[in-house]
């Protein structure tokens, strides 16, 4: 069963690779998963009016982006037979190149967990109310819209 | 009412938090705020009340937590 307890999805900065190698190695005792999901978003260096984009700054109205996390949270493991489910999201600064959000869904059969995963995904951008500016080289900024 | 501000509204409202007249509801608190900033009329904004988004014949009370929200970029 899935605690009910009121989840930390932030993280200051990048989600580093160990952390993701960690959190995977983690999941090596529950032997009742049969396959995970993972999706990596990553801060794209986009060229706007021949300007780059060199990192994204995140900021979020915290307690009600996790109270939305929890519900979703909520929400999908009702239909979806899921082992277990971790998200992680940046605040700060995360520089192109870098990772911003971290989705792992295990489930004892593939298809569960990928689509849990990716509807998890879609959630997380189209419901938590986080912000995105995007910050040039040299100077300048631009506020993220999400497609 | 205390309202929080968030993402590029900040930049119309020049804080992340102000201070608005009583409003009955979120209709007639959307009309305060664009009179008090110009700036927002036409923009996108949702108004949360106590983490929720609410519909514009929300009645207010006075200890609602609010806060103004900009279409969201997270991810």
């Amino acid at each position: 069963m899935e605690n009910k307890k009121i989840k930390n999805i932030f993280h200051e900065g990048p989600i580093l690779p160990t952390f993701i190698s960690d959190s995977i190695a983690k999941h090596a005792t529950k032997t009742d998963i049969g396959g995970h999901s993972i999706f990596l978003g990553q801060v794209r260096a986009d060229v706007i009016d021949e300007k780059a984009v060199v990192g994204i700054e995140y900021t979020a109205y915290e307690e009600m982006a996790l109270q939305k996390m929890h519900d979703i949270r909520e929400e999908i493991f009702a239909k979806y037979p899921l082992n277990c489910m971790h998200i992680h999201h940046s605040l700060g600064f995360v520089p192109t190149g870098e990772l911003c959000l971290f989705v792992f869904t295990s489930a004892p059969h593939r298809k569960e967990a990928i689509r849990a995963c990716e509807e998890v995904v879609e959630r997380i951008k189209a419901e938590l109310p986080i912000w995105g500016k995007e910050l040039f080289d040299g100077d300048g900024y631009q506020w993220k819209v999400n497609v | 009412m205390e309202i929080m501000i968030f993402g590029h509204l900040t930049e119309i409202t020049r804080s992340k938090s102000i201070d608005a007249p009583c409003a009955k509801n979120i209709a007639e608190l959307r009309h305060n705020l664009e009179e008090m900033f110009p700036g927002l009329v036409g923009k996108t904004f949702v108004i949360a009340v106590n983490n929720q988004l609410e519909t514009e014949e929300y009645v207010l009370s006075q200890n609602d937590r609010l806060a103004l929200l900009p279409p969201f970029s997270g991810g």
